[in-house]
């Protein structure tokens, strides 16, 4: 069911947002550092879009762009955001603050650093629904209790006069995803919201999201590092490495059939995905320093079916069947490299 | 044979009161039994604030019971730096325990030569071991904690910790910082330093599915008590209560089509300063009824057992699926036996 709508989705309407060719590079005491390269994906109301990669490939650096929240030291180097066919390029910081919370709106990875700790919950929220709604101060009361009720946190009423510190870990998220989801954003970036979470906080949290999105419409770039959790809330998959995307796939065929090796590493780190009793199957050493960026396919120190070709010749991302792309000069990997095994 | 017993463990923390300055008592660890073997993984799970860090801490005598007895090799356990050189303990952040003063050689040096094991002279040549144990180029000797990634740092704290061959160490937390990769690289290695030295692991976690792959037996705790226990394989096959039934079910899966059918748990953990009477599960269990608020039920500390009173009439378990599709379990054997066939194998860190 859930794969027929999107198809539709994805066959008739014009995307909702569209990063394009994005290149951002950071200039650093030791060089400069390219945190995102040539990276292009779009999404479409309704649709869920997971980005997934380990820590240092560039997935915050994606949302604070798309978000225009860059900090100062970021050079976007190339590349274009188009938001409902718009170029984003045109807009001064004004008009681009104008759209944060209306047309999109973020869950950022620190819960601790999203919310002021001296304001009450409640009076948070206010401040946010008056930033674009002109409205009586009860009226916006009233609002936001109802917003946080909308996250299913028990006795909302009570929780609005909360300081954050007075609430869970689990509590706390839900205050910061009804702010952002107060103004119903058509597009709402979540940067990790559940991995300092338990399982079952989790569990609810990722529920909250998918229902609301489903209800407003809204479209969501999911930020996670867990391919357990990509497998739970994707519609389609971005795969980052190093700030580049080497896979992106719908998220029925990335788990049916990973087209890059990096992708497999990834899940052949899952516990779930490895015969008990025998060593799991990690991916070698670490991601690598940005500002010394390996040659070639930037995956070929770490990747087990790299050849002598891999580093000198940088694959590109090439279009395999049924709207996948994979980066690497193998894909398709069962029938390239199946008959070495 | 048994390295640890834990007999009857209860710890209270006072609190300065509220409004009327009156003291209250949080019971973190509230009557715990526990073993653990000789060269065995057991893990404790369990959500936040259920006291597993407080009873990893106990164990290494970082912090005393109020109450119950501690048996060490059948003795009551010794304290202090005796009790360090047997039982070690690795967190979750290894910044927090790491000089970043110290070169990682000086690092690995310092506990061997504190507990009198290497005299200076040999040092240096015990540190090259210890690296090697823990899957660190020797060069890295002469760097400094924050010229490290969090995989190495968390190496170097392991190292620490086997410095003293101690009989057991307890990893509390101590890879979920870590990008998954990196998770399965120190878990492999801890697998692989327990077949090589036969040290027990008391492996303190969040991470279901991880707890699963590398642990003999598992202690599900919840609210300062345990509520199930037993052989790994066991407990996550037929897990009995109802908490770890939800928590399993809680536990995203990354196979296709996973979404939603989750036996969901209604609201959070209760706070430990006012504890439902009878079973603390009672308040988010489905199952409950007026028997559970009258009275606690009992754990048998042998085999798979939980603390449940309706532990028999509850309905059987239906475990989810778990078997990747065809072409992904095809993909992975392939990516499997590349990375066997590597030379050097791609298992050694690089950097
Ligand atoms: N303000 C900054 N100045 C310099 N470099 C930065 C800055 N912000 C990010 N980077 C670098 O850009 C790269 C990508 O960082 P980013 O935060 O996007 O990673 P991430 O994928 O979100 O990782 P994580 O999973 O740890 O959150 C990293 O190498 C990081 O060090
Ligand atoms: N020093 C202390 N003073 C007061 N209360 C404490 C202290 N240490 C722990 N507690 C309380 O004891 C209970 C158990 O805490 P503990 O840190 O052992 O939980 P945990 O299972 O390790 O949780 P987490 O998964 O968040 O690490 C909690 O309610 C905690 O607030
Ligand atoms: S191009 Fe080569 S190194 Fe890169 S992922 Fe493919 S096989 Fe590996
Ligand atoms: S004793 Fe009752 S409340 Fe507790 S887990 Fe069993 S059925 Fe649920
Ligand atoms: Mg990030
Ligand atoms: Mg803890």
């Amino acid at each position: 069911m859930k794969q027929m709508t999107i198809s539709k989705q994805a066959g008739v309407a014009a995307p909702l947002f569209s990063v394009e060719n994005l290149s951002v590079s950071f200039a650093t005491d030791s060089g400069p550092l390219l945190a995102l390269d040539d990276v292009n994906l779009s999404i479409h109301p309704g649709e869920t879009l997971a980005v997934v990669g380990e820590s240092g490939s560039g997935k915050s650096v994606l949302s604070l762009a798309i978000m225009g929240l860059l900090p100062p030291t970021a050079t976007v180097k190339a590349g274009h955001l188009r938001y409902d066919g718009r170029d984003l390029a045109g807009l001064d910081k004004t008009a681009r603050r104008g759209m944060r919370g209306k047309d999109m709106a973020m869950i950022f990875q620190e819960p601790s650093t999203a919310l002021n700790p001296v304001k009450r919950i409640g009076d948070q929220l206010v401040e946010a629904i008056l930033l674009h709604d002109a409205m009586p101060k009860a009226k916006a009361k009233a609002r936001a209790v109802e917003a946080l009720a909308a996250t299913g946190i028990p006795s909302p009423e009570v929780r609005a006069r909360a300081f954050p510190h007075e609430l869970s870990g689990g509590m706390r998220q839900r205050a910061l995803i009804a702010m952002a989801l107060i103004h119903r954003p058509r597009l709402l970036i979540a940067d990790e919201p559940t991995t300092a979470l338990d399982v079952t906080v989790q569990a609810q949290i990722l529920d909250l999201i998918r229902d609301l999105g489903r209800e407003t419409g809204t479209a969501t770039i999911f930020i996670t590092h867990d391919m357990g959790v990509v497998a739970e809330m994707a519609d389609r998959v971005a795969v980052l490495y190093a700030g580049r995307m080497v896979e992106t796939a719908r998220a029925s065929d990335l788990f049916t059939s990973p087209e890059h090796p990096y992708t497999l590493g990834l899940l052949g780190s899952m516990p779930q995905l490895n015969q008990r009793g025998e060593p799991m199957l990690p991916i070698s050493g670490t991601v690598p320093d940005l500002r010394r960026m390996p040659s070639g396919c930037h995956f070929h120190p770490r990747c087990p079916f790299a050849q002598e070709r891999c580093a000198e010749e940088r694959p590109g991302l090439r279009a395999l069947d049924r709207g996948r792309r994979s980066a690497c000069h193998f894909a398709p990997l069962l029938e390239t490299l199946g008959g070495q095994a | 044979m048994t390295l640890l017993t834990l007999t009857q463990i209860t710890r209270d923390f006072h609190l300065r009161g509220g409004l009327f300055g009156g003291r209250r008592v949080l019971r973190a660890l509230d009557g715990i039994d526990l073993e653990i073997a000789r060269g065995e993984t057991l893990s404790l799970v369990g959500e936040s604030g259920c006291g597993k860090s407080t009873l990893g801490r106990i164990v290494a005598g970082l912090q005393s019971p109020s109450s119950g007895e501690i048996l060490i090799n059948g003795k009551p356990a010794l304290r202090g730096k005796a009790r360090a050189r047997q039982i070690q303990i690795v967190f979750q952040d290894p910044f927090g325990s790491l000089n970043p003063k110290m070169s990682v050689g000086a690092l690995i040096a310092e506990p061997a030569t504190l507990h009198g094991l290497v005299s200076r002279r040999d040092a240096p040549q015990r540190v090259q071991e210890l690296m090697r144990l823990v899957g660190l180029r020797g060069a890295l000797a002469e760097r400094f904690p924050h010229e490290l990634s969090g995989g190495q740092r968390q190496r170097v704290a392991l190292a620490r910790a086997l410095a003293t061959e101690p009989e057991l160490i307890v990893c509390d937390e101590a890879v979920s910082a870590l990008d998954v990769s990196v998770q399965a690289q120190i878990a492999n290695l801890l697998q692989d330093i327990q077949k090589k030295t036969g040290i027990s692991l008391l492996f303190i976690s969040h991470g279901l599915s991880l707890v699963r792959h590398i642990s003999h037996r598992v202690a599900v705790m919840y609210l300062g008590r345990i509520v199930e226990q037993g052989e790994a394989e066991q407990v996550f096959a037929n897990p009995l209560h109802p908490y770890t039934r939800a928590l399993i079910s809680a536990t995203p899966e990354p196979l296709p089509g996973t979404g939603g059918n989750r036996l969901e748990l209604e609201g959070e953990i209760p706070s430990p300063l006012a504890l439902p009477s009878g079973c603390t599960f009672r308040s988010r269990c489905p199952h409950a009824t007026e028997r559970c608020a009258a009275a606690q039920p009992p754990l048998e500390t042998t085999g798979h057992a939980a603390a449940c009173w309706h532990v028999d009439s509850l309905p059987e378990y239906a475990p989810r699926q778990t078997t990747p599709p065809e072409r992904m379990r095809a993909a992975l054997d392939l990516y499997r036996s590349a990375a066997a066939r590597r030379t050097p194998p791609l298992e050694e860190t690089i950097n």
